[in-house]
């Protein structure tokens, strides 16, 4: 994404002043603070509010749009990232409290807002108005949506991993918006502690309707792995990986955070937690950027109960295709140890952690001895 | 009458918009805010300034043992 000069970020286009009735007719102080008579720009910028629609919309969009689930949207609380974070930490409030701040610090900071998307480039992604102001009904993809899901959906969906294809469906020209509804983004008013619980969250069955209908292409293979393998099993090609990340303040007192190296793999895991929504027992999983020792910067031994939660966590990877090396035929998957999640993948501190997600080796897919009678025609 | 139905509606659409753009136009004159920042000279200006004010950036020194 290029990035803008200081004074793009501000440029307010007359067409949006002209043309949009409704938001081009507000007084800019009404949202935004400020004093509008006052000539001097140093001194009118004086308790300026610069994005008016966080941490509460209210005020500034609520007169005419519902946003009475705002809050409640994952891409503004954030929640699942706490709840993990407060699970790793046990039953220390003292802990608690610190991991509140490292969040408030640090985590905390990535959130969206309407403003974040519809108006200007999110302020995790060094802000900027988008379109000299001009609202956007569909947030444009790279300047909002990838600004943020980056490093790992960003690169997947658009074929930016050496040697790996972009996702089928960037092929076929879609944006976020058409799996990820306005619905989905806007929240449903539930105060979900996963983002995989989100029931409006997109399925591949809400188009890929036929998938198992009696005329569908590849029927026998599809309605054979249906409930045992998620889609991304077969059809996500490999993905980012995060090994760690440390969060910590610099000789200036600068918040700052780093990551050890990333790394592409793809491992087919055991499905954690099984539900209605994702029955399937085989998830792919990644692995999440944090370690024992994260936070502690803020305190020792923060995340006393660090093996609650797995580091290897199901992921959904945005590089689809038809064909994939694991779906090339039946035993390029079954009895493929080095693609599953086995106990000697798993770091010794970790291996706990992930008990519940390492494949043991009993439970891996048998080869198949005569492959055409499992092969269909992919 | 059907005429003047027609030339009634036409005066109606001209009002309505003429007195959009008033209102567009209203907030304009009585903004500084919409002075400066629709014109890109003053914008340049303006954080040419911000950016003589702020201290060099240093760049982070990430404290060993710390983070």
């Amino acid at each position: 994404m290029e990035p803008l000069a200081p004074h793009e970020k501000l440029f307010v286009d007359t067409d949006f002043l002209e043309e949009d009735g409704n938001h081009g007719s507000i007084d800019c102080h009404r949202c935004h603070g400020g004093d509008p008579k006052d000539p001097d720009w140093r001194t009118a910028h004086k308790d300026l509010i610069k994005d008016p629609t966080y941490p509460d919309s209210e005020s500034a969009c609520g007169d005419c749009h519902d946003v009475e689930n705002y809050k409640k949207s994952l891409h503004v609380s954030l929640e699942p990232y706490r709840v993990t974070m407060k699970t790793r930490g046990g039953n220390d409030k003292a802990a608690h409290k610190k991991l509140d701040k490292a969040f408030d610090t640090y985590c905390g900071q990535c959130h969206a807002s309407c403003g974040g998307c519809h108006i200007s480039r999110p302020a995790s992604a060094d802000g900027g108005l988008l379109d000299g102001h001009i609202f956007q009904k569909q947030p444009p993809m790279k300047q909002t949506c990838t600004a943020c899901h980056g490093s790992r959906i960003g690169k997947e969906y658009f074929g930016e991993n050496e040697g790996l294809k972009p996702d089928i469906h960037h092929e076929k020209y879609m944006k976020c918006g058409k799996c990820h509804t306005a619905h989905e983004m806007h929240g449903d008013g539930k105060a979900y502690e996963h983002r995989y619980e989100v029931e409006n969250g997109p399925k591949c069955e809400d188009c890929h309707k036929e998938i198992y209908g009696d005329h569908s292409e590849n029927v026998k293979i599809h309605t054979t792995h249906r409930d045992k393998t998620s889609c991304f099993v077969c059809h996500s090609q490999s993905y980012m990986n995060c090994s760690t990340c440390h969060m910590g303040n610099d000789q200036q007192g600068n918040g700052f955070f780093k990551t050890e190296p990333s790394w592409m793999d793809f491992k087919i895991g055991l499905n954690p937690s099984i539900s209605d929504k994702h029955p399937e027992k085989f998830v792919t999983l990644r692995h999440v950027p944090v370690g024992r020792d994260s936070f502690k910067f803020y305190g020792e031994d923060d995340l006393k109960d660090f093996d609650a939660v797995s580091t290897w966590k199901m992921t959904t990877p945005h590089n689809i295709r038809r064909k994939t090396v694991q779906n090339e035929s039946c035993n390029a998957c079954h009895g493929n140890l080095s693609l599953f999640l086995i106990n000697k993948d798993v770091e010794e501190e970790e291996k706990k952690a992930n008990k519940s997600v390492i494949v043991g080796r009993d439970l891996i897919p048998k080869k198949i001895e005569q492959e055409s009678a499992g092969k269909g025609s992919n | 009458m059907k005429k003047l139905g027609y030339v009634l509606l036409l005066l109606l659409v001209a009002f309505s918009l003429l007195t959009e753009r008033r209102v567009s136009g209203d907030v304009r004159e009585a903004s500084e805010c919409i002075t400066c920042h629709t014109s890109a000279r003053m914008l340049i200006e303006a954080t040419r300034e911000i950016g003589r004010s702020r201290p060099a950036a240093t760049g982070r020194v990430e404290s060993i043992g710390e983070g």
